[in-house]
């Protein structure tokens, strides 16, 4: 059924022309030069698995004998068969560099109709990457601006690419690469662990002063990173150190602001940052580190103040700063219209309960303060000044009993200043503090 | 006269080996699975050990060995060396080494009061002892000569997945209970995964690779992949000049083919697998690359695979056809954009892409038989096994659902006997017209056909052939970049395209060649002589000069025998030979007498005389020089020796 091997003196033999500097891809050519070649094979001696090496002026030519069947010395009876030839590939693509087959295409070329081909050898490759470039267009390293090396890895956290002398590896992960910053940032340890093997300093100290060139930075793990919640008691607040959270305490307004403007900003999820504080949460935050409390008049001056450094602060800070500044002009609006408002209606409410007379005594409102909850008119903290001979005693009663009604009646919290400018129960005019929050507790 | 160029292959076989899987189990009315019973470890190290003595033993056998699994005792593995399979003789040698070294395997079993099995899994094991069943497979590896091939061979046998999966499935029973699975091995196996496409292979940037796959598809293991590109000494693909024929050497594996015990089947896969690595071989050497099939597609194409065998349905890759628009095989299903069912894809991919390596690889009908008849038949819509997985389930079905022992009595006669295919001769006698009119059909598909060039411009041309049939050829289809004129004798490989025949693969026919010198020729007369060595003269035409000078009496000149009539022999395609040139290095030269040697860097030495030598100059010992060599006399010499500046500074 099978075929049965042949008798004949035969050699099986496989030419090998990848050294022999000979293009031949048809079997006319290769005819056309086996009649010299073949000559040169009579008296050799055929042993399966050698050779015939026929060392020519631009290579050498091989013939691996695979099989003989009756033949040892080769002679004009043998017959020869050529059961495969082992050649180059063709050459669709040359390499610009060596010659040699260029399947790949430089990055950097700008020609695109007849692009660069380059060889796996000439091909300069970010690791990982397919992206090929030539030697005219090798990356630069991204570590710093004036950095000649070559990149050869992109950086798995900030996506830049490096050189080789930033590569740092991931702990435990051979397949991402860091560069020197992002390693850093990731794995270096906190500063304030004094004790046993320090934590991964994962959050950073942004506490910075306005003549300082760069933050504190300060790596700092879990338990050493100190949160200032600028953003209300339920949500991250920025870091700082030990240290520089006691120096909020020194710090002037103009510092504090400096920092929250130009604090990194906080993700808060597909693409969202966290914005600047409302008004009155920025102005309680602002004071509640100060001796010296400021009104909402006297921070919008000094907001307004900051405008000349704004500029060097950088664009997210700058844009931070209008739209602080846009938010307090629209709260000094809403302010007056909420005064014009409440003025009548808290007139009305004393006269209701104490008579004209007395309700006559209130001639001006102002607001001091106001909270702002979910799905709830936002409650205003305002401020009544009476005559110094008017007793305020008859508007507020014993524990408060009619202030209080007239909070509850028209959601405000309402302050009678006396003449003499003692406030309230007879406690001297302070900032706003938490213990002394309003019941609807807004998260400002 | 010179050896006789008798066949001429541009892209050919290289070598394959097998390991081949088996299953022993102890001969019991109602066998266990003996993997985890303690005594087979020891049987079956002792049957290794006997076996592998008998193999160093035979002549022909040098090479085998059997490796008990260090895992299961009971998994064993025949590895064949790597043998070369570029023809029919060569493979019959491999088949009848295989059925005689499996024959020795199945007496020592016997003897040891074990039988051995060759299927995916044990069909007979117990079910109830809860755990896994032993996966047996029959690994294929091919041998690849360079990093280039063996990307393209690699992204080949990943194309072809499904197919060569469905067509090799023999795992449908286990626990003498039929499985929903055609291929149960290739379900549970945990060390199976689908290959990835490979655009550019380099020994030299493995790691890249390697750190690119892990990262894109989380594989930790390319040699896991089914087809293992890294198989045999894969570092050998970075050695420059590294020898051929090594014993081990870089091969491709494929990992995915269940166990078989029918040799003829195990041939036909062979044949196949290395038409598949002809064919990528030479679009390698083209510089041709391989479109890839999206990893989603061909993984469904796998499932569909295991589960339903050559019965499966496969789903087509839609960027297939819109962006391979140069592929030449437009009538796969994938170019097509049509569901297929595996057993028709085969016979596309059979007689399509692999058509011309199959001839190339001498393949008669009756090695590609076991493949074909089956799926041509299911074509033709016959109820006829396409593989063994089917032939399994019709024992099963016919012996009263207890496939052990006449399931078992087939398996051993199938793996002693290289001649008996039950399931094609249930397919031949059951349909016995249909089967020969499909082995006519293939007989004239394998056959080259001859003819000559008719026409030939812009790209496009015709083959006449000897019955006036004219078939049309596209540039790209004629081998190499060589330039055919019209009347040129070609071969050519005839495959039906949309209903019409094409010329493909067409390459000059292969002539006899012959050398001699121009004994008698004058410019003005229409023929001359030629004289070759052995005293033989020919005449020649002028119109069959090819030359672009005319030659001169003496010269030497190479032709083909046209004709001979009776006392009188004609020459054709005359013309003038030209000599290699050959380097070498002087070794010893006497200057008195004018005389030395010459020795090539492989130590043939050629002697040289002062006459001969082109400059005029004496030789030096150890001077590099470049030569012609002289036939004519009877002591070959070296002539026109020129001294060779450049090279004599690497002495």
């Amino acid at each position: 059924m099978f075929d049965q091997a042949v008798a004949a003196p035969t050699i099986d033999v496989i030419c090998d022309l990848r050294q022999a500097g000979r293009d031949v891809d048809n079997l006319a050519e290769l005819q056309r030069i086996w009649p010299d070649l073949a000559r040169l094979l009579v008296g050799r001696t055929a042993i399966a698995g050698q050779s015939f090496s026929i060392t020519l002026t631009r290579g050498v030519l091989l013939l691996w004998v695979v099989r003989v069947v009756n033949a040892v010395t080769i002679d004009r009876t043998t017959t020869v068969n050529i059961i495969d030839v082992i050649r180059n590939p063709a050459m669709l693509y040359t390499c610009i560099h060596c010659g040699l087959y260029g399947p790949f295409r430089c990055e950097q070329s700008t020609d695109r109709e007849t692009p660069e081909r380059l060889c796996g050898r000439c091909t300069h490759f970010i690791k990982d990457e397919l992206k090929a470039y030539c030697r005219n267009h090798l990356p630069r390293c991204r570590c710093q601006p004036g950095c000649r090396e070559t990149a050869s890895f992109r950086c798995t956290r900030c996506r830049r690419i490096y050189g080789t002398h930033a590569h740092r590896a991931y702990p435990h992960e051979a397949l991402a690469d860091l560069c020197q910053s992002c390693h850093l940032y990731l794995f270096e340890p906190c500063a304030d662990c004094l004790f046993g093997t320090p934590k991964t300093g994962k959050s950073r100290c942004i506490f910075k002063l306005r003549t300082d060139a760069r933050a504190c930075d300060r790596p700092l793990c879990i338990a050493h990173s100190l949160q200032w919640r600028v953003w209300g008691p339920h949500y991250r607040g920025l870091t700082l150190c030990q240290a520089h959270h006691r120096a909020l305490m020194q710090t002037g307004a103009l510092d504090l602001l400096h920092m929250i403007l130009t604090a990194p900003a906080l993700e808060l999820g597909r693409g969202r940052v966290r914005r600047v504080p409302r008004p009155f949460s920025l102005r309680r935050v602002v004071n509640r580190h100060l001796q010296k409390p400021y009104s909402f008049e006297e921070l919008h001056r000094i907001i307004v103040s900051l405008k000349p450094e704004v500029a060097q602060w950088g664009r997210r800070a700058g844009d931070n700063y209008q739209e602080l500044i846009n938010r307090f002009n629209q709260a000094l609006t809403e302010n007056g219209q909420a005064e014009a408002r409440l003025l009548p209606q808290i007139k009305a409410w004393y006269e209701r309960r104490l008579g004209r007379r007395a309700a006559e005594q209130i001639q001006t409102v102002k607001v001091i303060d106001c909270f702002f909850r979910p799905d709830s008119p936002p409650h205003y903290k305002l401020r009544a000044e009476l005559p110094a001979q008017v007793n305020r005693w008859q508007f507020i009663q014993t524990g408060g009993r009619i202030i209080e009604q007239l909070g509850r009646d028209l959601n405000i919290t309402l302050e009678i200043v006396a003449g003499g400018g003692q406030v309230g129960r007879g406690e001297p005019l302070a900032g706003w503090s938490p213990s002394r929050r309003p019941p609807n507790n807004g998260t400002g | 006269m010179q050896p006789k160029l008798n066949q001429l292959v541009l892209n050919g076989a290289s070598r394959h080996r097998l390991r081949k899987g088996f299953i022993l189990f102890k001969d019991q009315p109602e066998p266990l699975n003996p993997a985890f019973q303690p005594e087979v470890a020891g049987s079956s190290e002792a049957m290794a050990a006997n076996c592998n003595r008998f193999f160093a033993d035979q002549a022909d056998l040098r090479g085998f060995r059997l490796e008990v699994n260090s895992r299961y005792p009971a998994l064993l593995e025949l590895i064949t060396p790597l043998l070369p399979v570029y023809d029919g003789a060569t493979r019959s040698a491999f088949m009848q080494q295989l059925a005689k070294a499996t024959g020795h395997l199945l007496r020592q079993a016997y003897l040891s009061g074990y039988r051995v099995v060759a299927a995916g899994v044990n069909p007979y094991a117990s079910e109830s002892t809860g755990r896994s069943p032993i996966l047996c497979a029959d690994i294929h590896e091919v041998e690849v000569y360079d990093s280039d091939e063996l990307e393209r061979i690699y992204n080949l046998y990943r194309q072809f997945l499904p197919e060569l999966l469905a067509v090799s499935a023999n795992a449908a029973i286990y626990g003498d209970k039929l499985q929903p699975d055609r291929s149960l091995r290739m379900k549970l196996n945990p060390a199976s995964f689908l290959p990835r496409y490979i655009d550019q292979f380099s020994i030299e940037h493995l790691d890249r690779l390697e750190r690119m796959l892990r990262k894109a598809h989380g594989l930790a293991d390319l040699k896991k992949m089914d087809v293992n590109p890294l198989g045999g000494e894969s570092l050998a693909l970075g050695q420059r000049e590294r020898p051929l024929l090594e014993a081990d050497t870089a091969t491709i594996e494929l990992r995915f083919l269940d166990a078989q015990s029918c040799l003829p089947f195990i041939r036909a896969q062979i044949v196949l697998l290395q038409a598949i690595a002809v064919y990528g071989r030479t679009l390698a050497r083209r510089g041709n690359r391989i479109f890839p099939i999206d990893d989603s597609i061909l993984d469904e194409n796998k499932a569909a695979a295991i589960r339903s065998g050559t019965a499966a349905l496969l789903k087509p890759d839609p960027k297939f056809n819109r962006a391979d628009t140069r592929q030449r095989h437009g009538s796969w299903f994938h170019h097509q954009g049509v569901w297929e069912t595996a057993s028709n894809s085969l016979l596309e991919i059979i007689g399509g892409p692999c058509l011309t390596a199959l001839q190339d690889l001498d393949c008669s009908v009756a090695e590609i038989w076991p493949l074909v008849l089956g799926a041509e038949l299911r074509r033709r819509g016959h109820r006829a096994f396409t593989n063994y997985a089917e032939y399994q389930v019709y024992v099963y079905y016919t012996s009263g659902r207890h496939t052990y022992p006449r399931l078992q009595e087939q398996i051993e006669r199938m793996l002693a006997d290289p001649m008996l295919d039950p399931a094609t001769a249930y397919n031949q006698q059951t349909f016995p017209a249909p089967a020969r009119e499909i082995e006519r059909a293939w007989q004239n598909k394998l056959s080259r056909q001859r003819g000559w060039i008719q026409a030939w411009e812009k790209g496009h041309g015709m083959v006449c052939t000897a019955d006036q049939n004219v078939y049309p050829f596209s540039r790209h289809h004629v081998e190499g970049r060589a330039s055919l004129p019209a009347e040129t004798a070609v071969t050519f490989a005839l495959v039906e395209h949309d209903g019409q025949c094409q010329a493909q693969a067409i390459r000059a026919d292969i002539r006899v060649q012959r050398s001699g010198w121009i004994t008698h020729y004058e410019p003005g007369c229409l023929y001359g002589l030629i004289l070759t060595i052995d005293n033989e003269t020919f005449n020649f035409l002028r119109a069959d000069l090819v030359a672009d000078r005319l030659p001169s009496i003496g010269e030497e000149v190479a032709f083909e025998i046209y004709e001979v009539d009776g006392p009188r022999s004609w020459a054709k395609q005359v013309r003038r030979l030209l000599p290699i040139r050959l380097l070498g290095r002087v070794r010893q030269y006497d200057q008195d007498t004018g005389q030395g040697y010459i020795v090539q860097p492989d130590g043939w030495q050629i002697p040289v005389q002062q006459a001969d030598l082109a400059d005029g100059d004496c030789l030096v010992e150890g001077q590099w020089v470049t030569f012609e060599m002289n036939h004519r006399e009877f002591e070959r010499r070296a002539v026109r020796v020129r001294a060779r500046q450049e090279k004599q500074d690497h002495v």
